[in-house]
């Protein structure tokens, strides 16, 4: 039996006494706790106590919190998936697939970084997929887990399959690095632009999965401005839909639950506002370009990082129970692997297919650069994901189509999503495949 | 002065106005084992825990449901059943218009079990509650309160939450 073990990331947040008015005291410490029970390595999530107080600062929580980082020496010994929180300030969350979804984001942005280092020196399209391959968050995905598994070879088989440079494992390394130590110097250019990159996707990522539990635990939402979601309607109408759906009388929504998402997205807003703002505030027009870039690659692997959250990243775990997460398996075409999707979610939330629109939407709604094509949008394996999970819940007609998430998704998914809903043709492999980014 | 004494009344008549059924008597102990709610509304305010929750001992839940109704005959309809399944006997029964009471025995149980429900259709909220009651009976060393308490929340969830008429429900 392997043994439990308390992998630290002990914050105590000794909050003020002001809270807003509307709101009920908030507890005087909140504690996050991240639980393994194996002993394999967490350095991505080790490493997210600054990533955690970026947040706090960005996020426009009280200033008077203080930040104390300790680990207690105390394992975590209940078995349990995703986080969990109670209003008393505790907030505990499972390591194992917070790291492995950091690690898969990391490798993705020294990926994203290779592409971006590339096309800046005008090299063509058709050369940098050359040079450096092809990746999307499922692959990166596989490689992570390889790597978890210490089975090199398998990480040196994804490499060569998906045509990946030999150097990206390097530059990997040397984002972390430079995510542990704040005066590290890269050799590597790229890893100037993958850690940018890096920063930005883990703190969007973590920005919805402890803003949503910094809800619970502070018994209440300390932002009061409603987000872009809120004020066009989209989270009432989604949740309306649920709510009125076929399984609302068995599967109710908790009222706790909807609240904390819409808590979630609001940090996630601030925090991408931040980045963004960041961006503007920079004089120089190339410098601001390329720094754009980086946040534009950055939110969108924290979407990718979001859905995996969501959907995918408790499979296979300990204390996964297929049966209570409602998965399937689903395949689209028969060219394309099987996937195992969480089409329900937990009980009284809603439809993971559901959040991770609202959170496309909420990062669509906001453009990083003047360039229309640079919109966020589900798309490769998240795309594939999101069009599952929508299969597996029984939202498509039986040839695989559905005009009516065509019209309501339309504007967040990739075109060939929306062609692919419509008509029920899809195609799975690149080039041509309905879920590519551009098309 | 006499804001705070007027306050201070206010305040006791609140309390004691919401305790209602509820009251204690000096030597009863209540044990809140479920609390399920349900609301038209998504009111921004306290929110509570995530995921799990054991400040009632059994479960406490929200939860949203647009198009509210009395379900109070569905409300029945599972005390029923949950105590034909557990072999616990209904002692008292009261059914008024959006209230139901429900006392309820158990052998080996000490005290009895109380189920509460209301629904203010005009507020758009309704409220399940399942106690166990005890008066000073000495726990037995076999018998545990909460043994086949768990398999009566998702009867009592999907009755709360009923979207249909209760009137069509079975009897």
């Amino acid at each position: 039996m392997r043994a439990a073990l308390l992998v630290l990331l002990t914050l105590s947040l000794v909050a003020g006494a002001a809270t807003a008015q509307d709101r009920p005291a908030s507890p005087k410490s909140v504690t996050l706790s991240l639980c393994a029970t194996d002993v394999t390595s967490h350095n991505w999530s080790e490493d997210l106590l600054s990533t955690i107080q970026e947040i706090l600062r960005v996020g426009k929580y009280p200033k008077e919190l203080e930040v104390v980082f300790s680990s207690k020496g105390d394992p975590c010994r209940d078995v349990f998936v995703g986080c969990r929180a109670k209003p008393n300030g505790q907030v505990f969350c499972d390591e194992q697939s917070i790291n492995r979804i950091l690690q898969a984001s990391a490798w993705l942005a020294a990926h994203d970084a290779q592409q971006l280092i590339r096309l800046h020196q005008r090299i063509p399209l058709k050369q940098v997929l050359e040079e450096v391959g092809e990746m999307d968050f499922y692959a990166a995905l596989q490689i992570t887990d390889a790597i978890n598994d210490n089975d090199s070879a398998k990480v040196n088989r994804l490499i060569k399959s998906y045509r990946l440079s030999r150097d990206l494992k390097d530059l990997v390394t040397e984002v972390q690095k430079g995510d542990t130590d704040p005066n590290y110097n890269p050799s590597d250019p790229a890893a100037w632009i993958a850690g940018p990159i890096y920063v930005v996707a883990s703190s969007e990522f973590v920005a919805l999965v402890v803003g949503h539990e910094l809800a619970h635990a502070m018994g209440g939402c300390h932002l009061s401005a409603a987000s872009s979601v809120e004020r066009s309607g989209w989270f009432e109408k989604l949740v309306s839909m649920q709510a009125r759906g076929a399984d609302a009388a068995s599967k109710p929504l908790l009222i706790d639950e909807i609240l904390a998402d819409k808590c979630a997205l609001r940090v996630l807003e601030q925090v991408d506002a931040g980045w963004v703002g960041l961006e503007d505030s920079i004089s120089d027009p190339l410098d601001r370009s390329a720094a754009k870039m980086k946040t534009h690659a950055g939110r969108w692997i924290a979407l990718d990082a979001y859905a995996e959250f969501l959907t995918n990243s408790f499979s296979g775990r300990t204390g996964y129970d297929p049966e209570r997460h409602h998965s399937g398996l689903y395949q689209l075409g028969p060219d394309l692997e099987l996937m195992a999707v969480d089409a329900e979610g937990a009980e009284g939330y809603l439809y993971p297919a559901l959040r991770l629109a609202l959170v496309a939407m909420t990062l669509h709604e906001r453009q990083v650069s003047d360039d229309p094509r640079h919109k966020i949008v589900l798309c490769e394996s998240t795309a594939r994901e999101f069009v599952a999970m929508l299969h597996v819940a029984g939202h498509l007609q039986e040839d695989n189509k559905s005009p009516e998430f065509a019209d309501l998704f339309g504007a967040i998914v990739a075109p060939g999503v929306v062609v692919g809903l419509r008509t029920g043709v899809w195609h799975n492999q690149n080039p041509g495949s309905s879920y590519a980014c551009d098309q | 002065m006499k804001i705070i004494t007027v306050n201070f009344l206010l305040l006791c008549t609140a309390v004691l106005a919401q305790q209602g059924s509820k009251k204690e008597t000096p030597n009863e102990q209540r044990v809140g084992l479920i609390e399920l709610e349900a609301s038209t509304r998504i009111a921004e305010g306290p929110i509570g825990e995530g995921s799990y929750d054991d400040s009632f001992q059994i479960k406490r839940a929200r939860y949203y449901v647009p198009d509210l109704m009395d379900c109070s005959d569905r409300i029945a309809n599972a005390a029923k059943q949950w105590a034909d399944k557990q072999g616990a006997t209904i002692v008292k029964s009261e059914r008024e218009s959006r209230r139901v009471l429900v006392h309820l025995v158990k052998p080996k149980i000490p005290g009895y079990y109380e189920l509460l429900y209301r629904v203010d259709l005009a507020k758009g909220s309704a409220q399940v509650t399942f106690f166990q009651i005890l008066k000073g009976v000495p726990i037995a060393p076999d018998a545990d309160p909460k043994s086949g308490v768990a398999d009566l929340v998702p009867l009592l969830k999907e009755a709360l939450t009923c979207v249909q008429p209760s009137s069509s429900s079975s009897h």
